[in-house]
């Protein structure tokens, strides 16, 4: 197999994006012959991937303008990692606000962190990066950092892509990028990942399953 | 795929169904005129997600009874550019791009939904939009034809209906009703 694993992965998402534009078959068969077949067998209800560890990313934090360390700052915590940028009109503020329905129901796992790395620092200064994830949960953890350090972290997270602008008559350009969410358990290692067609259940029943997968010894 | 897209439509109905007692009138068939084009057209399930952003995605389900057409342009009042976009995965990206000429409308039914087709919305008006605001939204068909229809300004996390249907992520991704 010349692809990497999480290509396929990330391929199989095309199922889901795009189940209404046909060659359902074609596009199913690599995901289900590739190495998230041991989704297969899982509790989850999220896209199941090949458990990959937590990478270590520093970038600055918007709301203190200081660095902040995804390793040392989420550890032991149920993580939800996303990237997203402002101007994104379809899909992140749809994950987002799922995401911030979700996390905030009290019946969810209390160490759950949402972290959300803009893809598209030029346009979303801190500030106005900020302000948008403010509009969802000012819980929300937002990540800036130079276009190359942005694009580096990309490349260190498993099925995340680097994300690339495709000019846009309206917005001038969008920005095309990976646009699942990765959920890593408490022990630091991702086990699922949630792509377009997630709906809010399917987190309601996969993040406390999620939360009670603890590092050793934790 | 009529189930898949059964399943879809049934969907957005439900969404519907979640809404908000006065968003109702979204619900409502569409009035065309103008065209033969448009009066084989009915676009139901009309709905804006409420801003968060400077932009804002419009929904809706089309029903083709006729020959097939394309949507060449949406407009709405309340904004400045409504401008469709699909959304197409490349090498694991979500790669958004505008849809050139015409969106195809063959026979049978056509949906714009979340990850998929939708309608952009641009410019200062965005921000005014909030839920339960009902917008008038115009689609004008390959042949002139315009179709009329009332969206509706719902939460986005109402978008993506709660229902569970053959369609949710994890079962698509791994293939389990792909009938191998």
């Amino acid at each position: 197999v010349s692809r990497p694993w999480w290509l396929l992965a990330a391929f199989g998402l095309v199922l889901a994006a795009c189940g209404g534009g046909g060659g359902d078959g074609d596009v199913g068969e690599p995901a289900a012959s590739g190495a998230v077949d041991s989704g297969d067998e899982g509790p989850y209800e999220g896209i199941e991937v090949e458990p990959f560890a937590k990478p270590e990313i520093v970038l600055t934090d918007v709301a203190t303008g200081e660095p902040y360390d995804f390793l040392a700052e989420t550890e032991g915590d149920l993580t939800l990692l996303y990237f997203g940028y402002t101007t994104c009109p379809d899909i992140c503020p749809v994950h987002l606000a799922q995401l911030a329905n979700v996390v905030e129901r009290p019946d969810m796992p209390a160490n759950t962190r949402v972290v959300v790395i803009t893809v598209d620092p030029e346009r979303d200064t801190p500030e106005v990066f900020r302000e948008y994830l403010d509009n969802f949960s000012t819980d929300f953890v937002g990540l800036w950092g130079t276009p190359e350090e942005v694009e580096e972290v990309q490349r260190n997270v498993p099925t995340i892509a680097p994300g690339f602008k495709v000019p846009d008559e309206e917005l001038g350009y969008t920005v095309a990028h990976a646009g699942q969410v990765v959920a890593f358990a408490p022990d630091g290692n991702a086990y699922v990942i949630y792509g377009e067609r997630t709906r809010q259940t399917n987190y309601v029943h996969d993040l406390p399953l999620l939360a009670e997968i603890e590092a050793e010894g934790a | 795929m009529r189930a898949v897209l059964g399943c879809v439509a049934l969907a957005a109905l439900l969404l519907v169904g979640c809404g908000d007692g006065d968003t109702g009138q979204a619900g409502a068939a569409s009035e065309s005129s103008g065209g033969d084009a448009a009066s084989a057209i009915t676009i139901t399930d009309a709905v804006i997600g409420e801003p968060a952003g400077p932009n804002a995605a419009l929904y809706f389900s089309v029903q083709n009874d006729g020959e097939e057409t394309g949507i060449v342009a949406v407009r709405t009042g309340a904004v400045e550019a409504a401008t469709l976009h699909e959304n197409v995965r490349e090498d694991g990206q979500l790669v958004m791009r505008a849809v050139d000429d015409a969106l195809p409308l063959p026979p049978g039914p056509t949906v714009l939904e979340p990850g998929g087709l939708h309608v952009m919305l641009t410019g200062p008006g965005v921000n005014d939009l909030a839920a339960g605001d009902v917008v008038p939204v115009t689609v004008e068909l390959s042949d002139g034809s315009m179709v009329e229809v009332d969206a509706a300004v719902v939460p986005l996390t109402e978008l993506v209906a709660e229902e569970e249907t053959s369609e949710t992520t994890g079962d698509g991704a791994h293939g389990h009703d792909s009938g191998e």
